[in-house]
This record gives C-alpha cells, sequence and structure tokens, in this order.
C-alpha cells in the first residue's frame, strides 16, 4: 500500500505567485521570439537553394565558356581559319648563313 | 476500496506504456532512427568533376563539359493531366480522359524525339551509316519516337529517356516545358583537338556501377588520379523537401580529379599527325606510327598510329582500333636493330668503325640456312661502317659470332628488351626474350640483323635514345607534371642504367650519319631539303612471318633516327605495316622522318650546322 500512497499528490502551493507572474512576462515573450526566430531561420531554406541554384549556375557557365575557349585556341581551330584567311603551310625556306652580308660600311669621300 | 482499484489499474497502465515504450525507443531505436533520418534528410551524391590533361603548353588535351542525363516520370504526367484543365494544355476537350493522356505523350515522345535525332546526328562520325535522305530520317525520328513513348507508356514513377546531352539540348529541352521532365547533372570527357591523341588519351565509359572509368592510355593508367572523390551533402529538409538552414547538414565536398600535364607538344603532334596520315595514303600501308621522343629525359614529345579513333565516339570503332601499337604490338625489328648489336660490340671493343669484315664476301652458311643480303649484292672487305651503310646482313652475323650468345643475349637485355618500359599508357604488353638456353647458332645470326625477335616500337626507340645521348637508358614517359590543388608533383626522368659507353655512342652515332647520308635514304634527305642537318639514322625492312615462313611481300618498313646528331633533340621512329607501294623502309618511312624532322627543325629554329649547296636552300 506504501507504493501507492506514493502516487497521493500534494496539492499545497509552494512558490510565490508574485515570481511566477514576473518570469513568465519575461519567459513568454522569449519563447514567443525564439518560434519566431526558429520559424523564420527554417523558410530561409528558400533562400539558400536560390543562392546555391545561382552558384551552380555561375560555375556552369564558367565550365562552358572554358571550354569555348579551348576550342577556340585548338590546332585544328587554328589551321581552318589559317587556311580560310589564305594562309599556306611552310614548304620551302632558306637559310643565311653569316658568311653573306646584309649591311657594311663603306668608305666614301666628299 | 475503489480508490485502490483504480491506483493499481493506473499503475498497470502506466506499466505496460513504459514496456511498450521500451520497445520502441531501446529495442527498435536503430530501425527508427533509419526511417526518420531518410524522412527527415536530404543526401544529394555530388559528383566530381574529372581532372584534366593538358599539353606541355597547358593547352587542354581533354577536359570535362556539363551533360544530363534526360528522366521522364510518366505517373507524374498521369496525375497532372487528369488534374488539369483543357485551359491549360492544347487539348480542346472540357474533360480530359485516357485518351487525351495517350495523345498528350504521343505529342511529347514527337517533340523530344526531333531534338534526340539532331544531337544523336552530331555525335556520329563520317564513317557511320548517318542517314541522308529524307525517308531515312524520317524513319529514324520515327524509331526514336517510338522508343520515347515505350517508356512514357510504362506504368512507371522514374525513366530514363537519354544520356549525355549536351548543355543546349538541354535547355532546348526545358524550353519546351514538358510535365515531368528532368535532368541529372553528369559530365562527359571534352576533346577540343578532336581526335588528336586518340592512343595517348585511351577513352573514359562506364564500368559496372555505371561510374566513368578510364580504359586505354593515360585515361586507364591515372584513373585513380583523374576520377577524383565523390562527394555527398545531407541536409534536413522541411515538408516541401527544401533544406533547413538551422537544421543538421553534413557535407563531404568532392574533390576534382588532379591534372596531368604533358610532355606531348601539340604543334609536334600535329605534324606528326598529319605526315603519318599523308604517308599510310601515299604509301598505300595497313597502319603506322610514329614515336618523338626526348632522348636526354625518356619525355615523350609526340606520338601517333592509325588506324585510330575518336575518344569522344569511341564506341563507333571497332575494339582493335582501341590499341596502342607503340606499345602494345610487337614485330621484328629488322635492319633498326642492327645499330644496337653493333654498339654492344663496339662496347665490348670487338670491332671499332674500320674493322674490316673477313666473312662479307658472300652469303653466309649456318646451321643449314643460307644468310644474304637484302639485295644479295656483296662487298669485297667491307668496314663496320660499311655494314651499317649497306645494311650487311652477313656483317651483322660476324659481328654476332664475336659477341657469342651470352654477350648478344646480355647486351639485348641492358638495352631493355624483354623488359616492359613501364612508360605511363595501360596498354603496354610484356614481351619476354625467349631463354638464353633455347637460343641456338641460327638464332644469333638473325637476330643480329633484326629477325626472330620481337620488340615494339616504344623498345626500339628507348634503345636508340641510350644511342643519341650518350649511353644512358632512360624510362619514357609521357607525363610531366600531376597538378592537385595548386601544388605540381614534377615526374623526374629516371635513369636506368647505361649499356653503353660515351665512347662506344659517339661511334655509332657516326655510322648512323653515314647510313643516312650514304645508304639507301639519302636520296629522300635531299628530297626532303634537310641537307644541312647532321641526322643520324637507320633504316628497317622486316619481312612478316606468316604460318611458319616469312613473306617477302610482307614488311615492316621502319626507319629510326635522331637529330641535329651531334646534341639531339630528338628521337624518332617511324614505322609502317606492309606498305603496298614498296616494302622497302627507304622509300617509305625514310621520307615521312626526314618530312617530320625538317618540320621539327623549322619549330625548335634549329639552323643547319653542314655545308649548304650554294644555293642555301638545306
Amino acid at each position: 500500500m506504501s507504493l501507492l500512497h506514493s502516487f497521493d499528490v500534494d496539492i499545497t502551493p509552494r512558490f510565490n505567485r508574485k515570481l511566477i507572474i514576473i518570469l513568465s512576462f519575461i519567459i513568454v515573450p522569449l519563447v514567443v521570439v525564439e518560434i519566431w526566430t526558429m520559424n523564420r531561420l527554417a523558410t530561409v531554406g528558400v533562400e539558400l537553394s536560390r543562392l546555391d541554384a545561382g552558384k551552380a549556375h555561375l560555375e556552369l557557365e564558367n565550365t562552358v565558356l572554358r571550354n569555348k575557349i579551348s576550342e577556340k585556341k585548338s590546332l585544328a581551330e587554328a589551321e581552318r581559319k589559317a587556311r580560310e584567311m589564305g594562309y599556306e603551310r611552310v614548304s620551302k625556306f632558306e637559310v643565311i648563313s653569316g658568311e653573306v652580308g646584309l649591311a657594311q660600311n663603306t668608305n666614301f669621300t666628299k | 476500496m475503489r480508490l485502490r482499484v483504480i491506483k493499481i489499474i493506473y499503475l498497470l497502465a502506466f506499466l505496460l506504456i513504459s514496456v511498450r515504450l521500451f520497445y520502441w525507443q531501446i529495442l527498435k531505436t536503430d530501425e527508427l532512427t533509419a526511417r526518420a533520418e531518410d524522412q527527415r534528410f536530404l543526401t544529394r551524391e555530388i559528383k566530381p568533376e574529372r581532372g584534366s590533361i593538358l599539353f606541355s603548353d597547358k593547352s587542354v588535351l581533354a577536359g570535362s563539359k556539363p551533360s544530363y542525363l534526360v528522366f521522364s516520370q510518366p505517373k507524374l504526367i498521369d496525375d497532372n493531366l487528369l488534374k488539369k484543365t483543357s485551359s491549360e494544355l492544347d487539348a480542346p476537350q472540357q474533360k480530359l480522359d485516357y485518351s487525351s493522356i495517350v495523345s498528350y505523350k504521343k505529342s511529347y515522345a514527337q517533340k523530344l524525339s526531333e531534338i534526340f535525332y539532331e544531337q544523336q546526328k552530331k555525335l556520329a562520325t563520317q564513317s557511320s551509316t548517318v542517314a541522308a535522305t529524307t525517308e531515312e530520317i524520317k524513319k529514324e525520328i520515327s524509331q526514336i519516337e517510338d522508343s520515347v513513348l515505350g517508356k512514357l507508356s510504362k506504368n512507371l514513377f522514374w525513366v530514363n529517356l537519354n544520356y549525355k546531352v549536351d548543355l543546349e539540348v538541354k535547355r532546348e529541352l526545358e524550353d519546351l516545358n514538358l510535365i515531368g521532365l528532368g535532368f541529372d547533372a553528369d559530365s562527359t570527357r571534352f576533346y577540343p583537338e578532336g581526335s588528336s591523341s586518340a592512343h595517348i588519351l585511351g577513352f573514359v565509359g562506364s564500368n559496372e556501377y555505371g561510374e566513368s572509368t578510364g580504359y586505354g592510355g593515360l585515361e586507364g593508367f591515372y584513373n585513380g588520379e583523374l576520377k577524383g572523390k565523390k562527394g555527398t551533402l545531407t541536409q534536413e529538409k522541411d515538408a516541401l523537401g527544401l533544406p533547413i538552414l538551422i537544421g543538421d547538414f553534413f557535407s563531404r565536398q568532392p574533390r576534382s580529379g588532379k591534372t596531368l600535364k604533358l610532355n606531348i607538344d601539340r604543334a609536334v603532334q600535329r605534324m606528326v599527325e598529319r605526315s603519318l596520315q599523308k604517308g599510310v595514303e601515299k604509301y598505300k600501308a595497313k597502319g603506322g606510327s610514329v614515336v618523338i621522343m626526348d632522348p636526354h629525359t625518356g619525355g615523350v614529345i609526340a606520338m601517333a598510329s592509325l588506324p585510330g579513333f575518336d575518344p569522344a565516339k569511341s564506341y563507333m570503332y571497332p575494339a582493335e582500333n582501341y590499341k596502342n601499337p607503340v606499345t602494345a604490338d610487337s614485330y621484328e625489328p629488322g635492319s633498326t636493330f642492327k645499330v644496337m648489336v653493333m654498339a654492344s660490340a663496339i662496347n665490348e671493343k670487338l670491332v671499332e668503325p674500320d674493322t674490316i669484315c673477313t666473312e662479307c664476301s658472300g652469303p653466309v652458311e649456318l646451321s643449314g640456312f643460307k644468310i644474304r643480303t637484302w639485295n644479295n649484292k656483296y662487298m669485297d672487305n667491307p668496314t663496320m661502317t660499311d655494314v651499317i651503310i649497306h645494311s650487311d646482313n652477313t656483317g651483322m652475323v660476324f659481328i654476332s659470332k664475336k659477341l657469342g650468345i651470352d654477350k648478344m643475349y646480355e647486351y639485348i637485355s641492358k638495352f631493355g628488351f624483354g623488359d616492359l618500359t613501364n612508360i605511363d599508357l595501360q596498354d603496354e604488353a610484356p614481351l619476354p626474350l625467349r631463354q638464353k638456353d633455347t637460343w641456338k647458332e641460327i638464332d644469333l645470326a638473325t637476330a643480329s640483323f633484326g629477325q626472330g625477335i620481337s620488340v615494339t616500337p616504344i623498345q626500339i626507340v628507348r634503345a636508340v635514345a641510350a644511342i643519341a645521348n650518350g649511353g644512358s637508358l632512360y624510362e619514357p614517359h609521357i607525363v610531366s607534371e600531376i597538378i592537385e590543388d595548386g601544388k605540381v608533383h614534377a615526374v623526374h626522368p629516371r635513369l636506368l642504367g647505361n649499356p653503353i659507353s660515351e665512347e662506344a655512342a659517339k661511334q655509332v652515332t657516326q655510322m648512323m650519319v653515314q647510313a643516312v647520308d650514304k645508304g639507301e635514304a639519302q636520296f629522300y634527305k635531299k628530297a626532303n631539303g634537310v641537307l644541312g642537318y647532321k641526322i643520324a639514322g637507320k633504316t628497317g625492312t622486316a619481312q612478316i612471318a606468316v604460318a611458319g615462313h616469312y613473306d617477302a611481300s610482307k614488311t615492316v618498313a621502319s626507319f629510326v633516327g635522331f637529330a641535329p646528331a651531334d646534341n639531339p633533340k630528338f628521337v624518332m621512329l617511324v614505322r609502317y605495316q606492309e606498305p603496298g607501294t614498296s616494302i622497302y623502309g627507304a622509300d617509305t618511312a625514310a621520307p615521312t622522318f626526314f618530312e617530320i624532322a625538317k618540320e621539327m627543325f623549322l619549330y625548335y629554329g634549329i639552323p643547319p650546322t653542314e655545308p649548304l649547296p650554294s644555293s642555301g636552300k638545306p
């Protein structure tokens, strides 16, 4: 029976009512602010997704541009353009040796 | 009494609840946690970007571009169509029924099939059967449409419609605003130089798990470095599936693959591919290879083979084209092997360049075989230099007898034959030498002029490079740097040994210079305008063994050389498989060698060093 008696509730008030009211005026607004902030932060996921998407889009554009630059810089492209502009491959060349004079002093009198 | 009964009932109820809570919260905790996480968390796998492969000038040889898997959600289409009114769709009816869903899907499939067909046409090579007539085009589009419609008609949540579609195609598809159409991001290999360097690169395919994997060449050899590491992003999500900022967040960033910078020179590679293509057509050869190496470092400057393939469309080529003949094709080198044997004998001081051959005035009989010169012409008392100039097989037999089997075998091994070169390409084939104790007198003799022994082109180039650089054997390598997060790891030249002395190398070099200036290839040296350059080289014409005997009409024609001979900038091997116009290396491989050499002299700004004809033209 003592175990059953241990579940008997003692309803004698023990706390100061004034203290409870003051604490309520402090705690309740804080709770409201917290709920509002948490809710706001929770829904910022939308903004986060938008920023992530923006970042991914810019990275994608960078990759695309980098690849376009590589294509334009390729030798195949350079050869094609050179051919269109009328350039030809070098097939013959001459070597100018040190023995050949390009410019030299001459003595002259007035 | 009644109060006690109620208290007992409450106590029992409390105990029952506790037991049940214990069951759910302690015993079933793992299962429930997993299910809750599955509901609460959004996990995305982030695929890493495959590493790039760059030429020596840092221009891109292989990069990555965005591509997409196109999927559709048939059940979503059905649900959406049933809910939508006719004002939001093309259907004229006020109320939608299942026949309208079918009609919508047909229109859906038709729009997609036209775009998929255009993409397919862009990917097709010239050699494939691309639809030419209007009838054929209509038939192909109809086939694609049927395939798409078949997938849309399935009672599934998700179906794959196409994969590896470009960004432009994806944008075109997005503009159609089709219900349930979605895209999964992926990436595909991108080759700005087209099919250049195909055998060097290999190609990227999918493994059994559907992951991108490199096969052959650099993509295969360096797959671990290039593939990078997957990342994951796990976030708490709300009821709409959007991430919660203050929620739990676990991320592991993907690591992009490492970048490889090669020794391959973009311009030289282009020269080589152009000349090789021209040569294979001109000489009506079944195939050909060219490999160029820096003799002082082992760095491979260029490498090309035909028939080749396009790494972007590798599936359109027969599998035998994927093999790199430079590293995986074995052949009998013929007379190009003579320079190594001569170098060995000179190194052993068994002969000198002016040593006279006393057994070269006619064919040599050996073990029941008759060994002749290639043209059945014989000289009286030729020197060793003459033996090289005129590619005299009987002179080589004379040298091989002096060397003996032991020394011959030793030097063949010292020059690296019989071992892998360990070049950093995936498909190198091992070619072990026959055991020394199985060699007979005839094997010694035939090996001296490059028959009866199998080598790969890269082994020949590596061995001749040892002659070019004064006697040092280097490991060939394609990659010069591995770059990760801005940090550069250089691949240093690796010296494997010194098969011959510097003095022996110089002497053989002079003999090879004379071979070019006075041998069968001399006419082509002049014809290709490289007279003013000191080029060391040797022709090779090796008969191909067919069904146990050599077929005189089928040869591997080759030319190996280096230039400028006194301070070589490059070593090059040109090889044609079964040329049709002439079986000889002097008539086919040598002209191609000189053509490429001339372009390289211009490219590197190497002036001629030898006296020029009075015209001043080399």
